[in-house]
C-alpha cells in the first residue's frame, strides 16, 4: 500500500504521512467484496490451525474481563450499559475463530470510554461485542481473529 | 485566561433567526456552499427511492453540489447487489449529474464501504474535506478510539477559526428519539472538543426521525435519520427539541453563505417540515501559545 505524504501547508501537516488507499478505492462493489473474501481466505490458510486464545492469552483474557468488570461496576457503568442498549445489541449469534462476521448484521456500539481502556490495535483490527463475547475482528477481511467468551455482563 | 472570554463572547453573539416555513427562501448566493443531508436511507425500499426522486426534483430549484450521508448507508448486506439497489439506482439521477456523496458509517454499514469510490471516504472511516468557507469532519461514531480522538483534536485545531466547522456522524449526541436517544458517553468525549475548537453545526442519524435540537453550548444539532427508514411516533417529548417530525421520510437542504447557514427540511412529498437560518457566532482567532 502506498504512503501519502502531505505538503507542509501548516505546522501540523509538516512531515505528516498516512496510508494512501487510493489504489484500493473502487467504483465497483464486487472488487470490494472480492478483496474482502480473498483477504479472509489468505488469513484462514495462514491460520488454519488457529484456536481461541491464540491472540488473547489466558492472562490477556483475565485482564480484559477485569477491565470490563471495573468499567461496568464503576462510574461509567451506567453510560456503558446505555451505549450498548442503544446500539442494537446482538442476542443470539455466536462466532468462532476464522469465521466471517455475518453480512448484514449490525455492529453493537462499543462504549467509547471502555474502548479507550483497551490496548490500541493496528488499523486493520477492531474490537467488537457479539452477545457477551469480546471479538477481535480483522475489519478488512471481516474475519474473527480471536474471541473472549462471556466478557460482558449477562444483563445489560 | 483569554479563551473563556472568547467563548462567552461567542455565546452572547449567538443569534438564531428562525423564520416561518412558508416565508423561507434560499438566497442562492454566488459562491455559497450548497448540499443535502440524508441519514438511515439504505433500505432499497420504495420510500428511499421516493426521497431520492424528491431530492432530484428539488435540485432543479436548489442546485446542491454534494450530499452528506449520516450512516446506515447500506442495510442488510454489502454484496454488489446491495450497493446497486440501495445506492446506485435510487441516486442515479444525482450521480449522473455529478453530485458527490460523502459518507459516514453507521452501525449497519460494513466498514469496507470506505473503499467505495462514490462514498468519497478514500479508504478512511473518518476524514475531513473543505468546500468554500466550510470545513467538514466525517466521524466514525461506531468506534471512537484514541486514535480517532487524537485525529479529531488535531484536525479541529489546525482548521483555525475562519471557516464554518460542520461535523457529521451516525450516533446523535442529543436526541429525543425513543429508540436510541442521546449518545451520552460519546458526548462526554467529543463535545468538549467541539466546544473548544468552535464546531458550529452537527448532523447525525441513527434515530429514524427528524429533529432540530435547541442550541446546546452554542452548537446546533440536527438528527436526520428518516431518509429511508422511519419510526412513526419515534420522538419523545423532551425539552431539547426545537422542531421534531416523525410522520414521513425527510431529507435536508443546506446553503452556507458567509456567516449564515440556511436550511430546509422536506418530506418525500415535498412538504416543508422545518426551515430557518443559523448565524455563526463571531470567533476571535486563537492566540498563539505563550512561552513562560
Amino acid at each position: 500500500m502506498a504512503i501519502k505524504k502531505y505538503k507542509p501547508t501548516s505546522p501540523g501537516r509538516r512531515g505528516m504521512s498516512t496510508q494512501d488507499f487510493g489504489d484500493i478505492t473502487t467504483d465497483q462493489p464486487e472488487k470490494i467484496t472480492n478483496r474482502q473474501q480473498a483477504l479472509a481466505q489468505k488469513i484462514r490458510e495462514a491460520r488454519q490451525h488457529a484456536r481461541r486464545g491464540d491472540m488473547f492469552s489466558e492472562e490477556a483474557q483475565k485482564a480484559f474481563r477485569r477491565t470490563v468488570r471495573e468499567e461496568f461496576g464503576g462510574p461509567h457503568g451506567h453510560g456503558a450499559r446505555t451505549t450498548i442498549r442503544q446500539g442494537e445489541p446482538l442476542k443470539t449469534i455466536h462466532l468462532h475463530v476464522n469465521e466471517p462476521y455475518p453480512d448484514g448484521v449490525p455492529y453493537t456500539t462499543l462504549p467509547p470510554t471502555l474502548l479507550l481502556k483497551f490496548p490500541k490495535l493496528p488499523d486493520q483490527l477492531a474490537y467488537r461485542i457479539v452477545v457477551r463475547d469480546l471479538i477481535l475482528l480483522d475489519v478488512e477481511a471481516n474475519l474473527v481473529i480471536d474471541r473472549i467468551p462471556d466478557t460482558f455482563p449477562e444483563t445489560i | 485566561m483569554r479563551r473563556p472570554r472568547i467563548f462567552i463572547l461567542a455565546f452572547l453573539t449567538l443569534i438564531v433567526f428562525c423564520v416561518r416555513a412558508d416565508e423561507f427562501k434560499f438566497p442562492l448566493k454566488m459562491g455559497s456552499v450548497r448540499f443535502a443531508a440524508i441519514g438511515d436511507m439504505g433500505t432499497g425500499e420504495a420510500p428511499q427511492y421516493e426521497v431520492a426522486e424528491r431530492m432530484n426534483t428539488e435540485r432543479l430549484q436548489f442546485p446542491f453540489d454534494f450530499v452528506i450521508m449520516l450512516g446506515d448507508n447500506i442495510y442488510g448486506g454489502s454484496s454488489p447487489k446491495d450497493f446497486e439497489s440501495k445506492f446506485e439506482r435510487p441516486y442515479k439521477a444525482l450521480l449522473d449529474s455529478s453530485v458527490k456523496f460523502y459518507a459516514s458509517l453507521g452501525n449497519h454499514d460494513n466498514p469496507n464501504e470506505r473503499f467505495y469510490k462514490f462514498f468519497n471516504m478514500n479508504g478512511s472511516n473518518y476524514y475531513t474535506f473543505k468546500k468554500g468557507n466550510v470545513r467538514f469532519f466525517a466521524l466514525d461514531s461506531n468506534y471512537m478510539d484514541a486514535k480517532q480522538l487524537a485525529w479529531l483534536q488535531k484536525e479541529l485545531q489546525d482548521s483555525g477559526t475562519s471557516d464554518w466547522k460542520i461535523c457529521f456522524f451516525h450516533h446523535p449526541l442529543y436526541s429525543s428519539g425513543k429508540t436510541h436517544g442521546s449518545s451520552i458517553e460519546l458526548r462526554s468525549l467529543i463535545e468538549p472538543l467541539f466546544i473548544k475548537y468552535g464546531v458550529d453545526v452537527v448532523f447525525s442519524g441513527h434515530d429514524h426521525v427528524y429533529e432540530r435540537v435547541r442550541p446546546e453550548k452554542g452548537i446546533y444539532y440536527f438528527t436526520e435519520g428518516s431518509s429511508g427508514q422511519l419510526r412513526p411516533d419515534g420522538l419523545a417529548q423532551t425539552s431539547i427539541t426545537d422542531r421534531g417530525f416523525a410522520s414521513d421520510r425527510t431529507f435536508m437542504l443546506v446553503e452556507v453563505a458567509g456567516d449564515v447557514l440556511y436550511f430546509e427540511t422536506l418530506s418525500r412529498g415535498g412538504a416543508v417540515v422545518d426551515s430557518g437560518e443559523l448565524r455563526r457566532p463571531v470567533r476571535a482567532p486563537e492566540s498563539p501559545p505563550q512561552n513562560k
